[in-house]
């Protein structure tokens, strides 16, 4: 996976050069700027998910949000989805951390699209613009569609 | 370098002087967790710096300006495409979205265009979908996609019809 990674960019950044050096450059330079600028928030993130799964027995992590936790831990990780506010930088290494420790894909799912679709926290903004009702429908909505995925990474992942 | 970015490289510190101070009294769960931490940001650094290169390219590559000059009265099925690619370009969920949203508003987009792009901006913004897909693998960001793109467009188009029967207006002018 990683080395396909690697080969999709130096293809795509060859060709960028190719094409226009300049716009090319500076490409490279905003890369750099934007990773130096998520670093504290990753190494933040990294050293918290390093004591979680330290001092966070495998098993206890297995039991609440594992593959026999069922219908308990997709609705723990939909919870934790919806009330959390996370930019993805963030997001995706937790869930590729939890990964590693042997959390299903459809519990990730869970977590991560209601992370992105369901806003707990900003409701508040949501409710002014489209109003209380249609806010809530929204979100609502949402989390039927967090639902449906997750149900369907279960199928396609068969964990 | 902004508060925020201050507090988390503080934590940061106090979680390397708490893995030191566990070296030295021979605390070891709390080393432990020091060599998880480098096992976990040794594999990152694998894939970070991809997807940073492949977030600026697209960035430099493709203007935002272009979608949106695309964006005329038309609410015939282009128009879903094009606030699918516009949504790319989200980069903060509602924050950023409501403000395009109205944009489009004034551009002459239905509620269902409406709809769709707000739904959209949540799930398809491209740099966040690039992380994503370094770290979780192209097959769960493909499945993610597949299932949440069509759901969305579906539920805009229903929310929005229904809503327009109903003479909805939304409210750009929260400041007030």
């Amino acid at each position: 996976m990683n080395i396909f990674l690697w080969i999709i960019t130096a293809i795509l950044l060859v060709f960028s050069f190719f094409k226009d050096k300049k716009k090319s450059i500076k490409a490279l330079k905003m890369a750099l700027k934007k990773m130096l600028n998520m670093l504290p928030l990753f190494l933040f993130v990294m050293s918290g998910f390093a004591l979680i799964i330290t001092f966070i027995p495998a098993e206890i992590m297995q039991k609440y949000i594992g593959s026999d936790s069922g219908i308990r831990g997709v609705l723990l990780a939909l919870g934790f989805g919806s009330i959390s506010v996370m930019p993805g930088f963030a997001a995706f290494p937790l869930c590729a951390g939890l990964k590693m420790q042997g959390i299903p894909y459809y519990v990730i799912a869970g977590f991560s699209v209601s992370l992105m679709t369901v806003g707990v926290v900003t409701f508040p903004i949501e409710k002014k613009t489209l109003g209380t009702k249609i806010a809530i429908l929204r979100n609502i909505i949402s989390l039927f569609i967090a639902i449906t995925a997750v149900f369907v990474m279960k199928i396609i992942f068969g964990e | 370098m902004k508060k925020s970015q201050k507090i988390h490289l503080s934590i940061f510190l106090g979680f390397i002087i708490f893995v030191l101070i566990s070296y030295f009294i021979d605390f070891q769960s709390g080393l432990n967790s020091g060599i998880s931490f480098v096992k976990v940001f040794l594999s990152m650094l694998k894939i970070l710096p991809c997807a940073f290169i492949l977030i600026a390219l697209f960035e430099v590559w493709i203007k935002r300006e272009t979608v949106i000059k695309h964006l005329g009265k038309n609410s015939g099925p282009k128009a879903y495409l094009w606030v699918l690619i516009l949504a790319g370009f989200s980069v903060g969920g509602l924050f950023v979205a409501l403000p395009l949203a109205e944009t489009l508003h004034k551009k002459g987009a239905s509620l269902s265009v409406i709809f769709a792009y707000l739904g959209f901006s949540g799930i398809v913004r491209i740099p966040m979908t690039i992380f994503e897909i370094s770290f979780l693998g192209l097959k769960f960001t493909a499945v993610r996609l597949l299932v949440t793109i069509p759901l969305y467009l579906f539920f805009g188009i229903i929310f929005g019809r229904i809503l327009e029967k109903r003479n909805y207006k939304i409210n750009f002018n929260v400041d007030e």
